[in-house]
């Protein structure tokens, strides 16, 4: 594995991701989550839908990196359409933008170098699609890359409940331990397949039914009803 | 006031694109929102001032400002913390850099931003990769040795406000002690008392931010 990978996942790494919790504020709030054997559930449940799309459209974008500029333009213009597709609250669809944005801010400025010409390209699109993309250039394989989108999707919601139900820290841990390596398998699968699914992608064919639509509702809805409280401590 | 840089219109030479900005950090409830109303109150006038909170829970401060009318509601921003007011203003600053172009893109150049930070310990101080000054806020009643323990924005502040004086006779604080411990932990660094609710004091705090800012933006200078 490459050391700037160790650099990505670092929760210490300034993009912003402290500050949003991927719903899971309003799922406590609304019951959904109140012990450490709900988030179980939760992170189980999120990662064996949005966490499966996700790694699909990392890879794919990862893969479009290395397409000639006119079919990168194109492609990551469909990639980013896919995921509005994918996330149905308009709540859900900006803070995956304001999380690019953020992200990007903090990558170009740790990789002035290799995201120079990245950067206009992915101004304004989805964290999946910039994830993906920007990585490449920084020589990280798709399948890392999209290692990186899960270990986020994760571990945002699950280290913000264990701050909002005071969880303990170790068990919370040994939760996100579990849940990664249970998904392990798969999420190698499918980052392996979307590479290439994608290529047509980057050959100016559109094309992007093939990523999975199977997604976690309820969390988006969650982000909805987030975003419209008064009383909020995350950012999502 | 011969200068370019004493105009209150100026916002920076073109290598500078953006306004100055002023941290103003402190434990909760030691009257930071109390210092922004008043300093904006009294430089709108000469300053284009912008004003982005950093509440832990709500949007309280910025809704405060906000009805108290400083200053124009869309030069008011909030920024959600996530439970970690301090690592917003510290350590991934990402959050409040979006909220202030996002101030510049919706009212053009303004000249002074102020920064304030959800209120937090006294070891919470800003990255100066966020502000161009930083100012501390403790109060005498949140107890007198507070000047003496020390702690980063105590020592290191650029500038630290000692607010509240009026308080000290009902609280039994001893405002001089807190304020030769403060001088005593920072140097040449200034101090200045303050008992913001009745104004006083804040004129020497302008002063601090005019001179402040003229230095930064005039550059380091023959
Ligand atoms: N007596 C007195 N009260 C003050 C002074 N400055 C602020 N306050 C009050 O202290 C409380 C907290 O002030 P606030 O500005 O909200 O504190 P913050 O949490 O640091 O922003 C409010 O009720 C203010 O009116 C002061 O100089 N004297
Ligand atoms: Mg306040």
């Amino acid at each position: 594995m490459q050391p700037v990978v160790m650099l990505l996942c670092d929760g210490r790494f300034p993009s912003g991701s402290y500050a949003y919790s991927a719903g899971m504020e309003h799922s406590v709030s609304w019951g959904d989550v109140a012990d450490i054997a709900t988030v179980r559930e939760h992170l189980a449940g999120r990662l064996s839908t949005t966490g499966i799309m996700a790694a699909q459209v990392v890879a794919a974008a990862s893969k479009l990196a290395a397409a000639p500029a006119p079919q990168r333009a194109a492609g990551l213009d469909a990639l980013d359409t896919a995921v509005d597709a994918r996330l149905a609250p308009a709540a859900a669809r900006d803070t995956s933008r304001e999380q690019a944005r953020r992200w990007l801010r903090a990558a170009s400025a740790t990789w002035p170098e290799a995201l120079r010409t990245a950067g206009d390209l992915l101004a304004g699109r989805h964290f999946w699609v910039v994830l993906g993309f920007a990585t490449a250039a920084l020589g990280i394989e798709p399948q890392d890359a999209a290692w990186a989108a899960i270990y986020d999707l994760a571990s945002t919601p699950l280290w913000a409940a264990s701050r909002l139900l005071g969880l303990d820290p170790f068990e919370s841990a040994h939760v996100l331990a579990g849940a990664l390596a249970h998904i392990a398998v798969e999420i190698h699968a499918v980052a392996r397949e979307a590479v290439l699914a994608a290529e047509p992608l980057g050959n100016g064919i559109a094309g992007t039914e093939w990523i999975s639509s199977i997604v976690a509702p309820l969390s988006d809805l969650a982000a909805q009803a987030h975003l419209e409280r008064e009383e909020r401590l995350f950012a999502s | 006031m011969s200068r370019l840089t004493d105009s209150p219109q100026y916002c920076g030479p073109a290598d500078r694109d953006r306004a100055w900005r002023v941290g103003i950090g402190g434990p909760v409830g030691s009257g930071k929102t109390a210092l922004v109303a008043s300093l904006c109150e009294r430089m709108k006038a000469t300053f284009p001032i912008g004003v982005v909170t950093n509440d832990i829970f709500t949007t309280e401060d910025a809704d405060t400002l906000r009805r108290m009318g400083v200053l124009d509601p869309d030069r008011i921003v909030a920024v959600r913390t996530g439970c970690c007011p301090h690592t917003a203003i510290r350590d991934d600053i990402g959050a409040n850099l979006d909220a202030v172009e996002q101030l510049e893109r919706a009212v053009g150049p303004v000249g002074v931003i102020l920064i304030e930070s959800g209120g937090d310990n006294l070891t919470a101080t800003f990255s100066y990769g966020l502000v161009d000054r930083q100012i501390f806020v403790l109060d005498v009643a949140g107890g007198d040795d507070v000047a003496r323990k020390g702690g980063p924005g105590v020592t290191r502040s650029d500038l630290l406000v000692v607010n509240k004086v009026d308080l000290a006779p009902l609280v039994g604080a001893d405002v001089d002690r807190m304020l030769s411990d403060a001088k005593a932990a920072r140097g040449t660094l200034p101090v200045i008392p303050t008992a913001v609710r009745h104004g006083q004091g804040i004129d020497r705090v302008i002063g601090w931010l005019v001179d402040e800012r003229r230095r930064t933006l005039a550059g380091p200078g023959p």
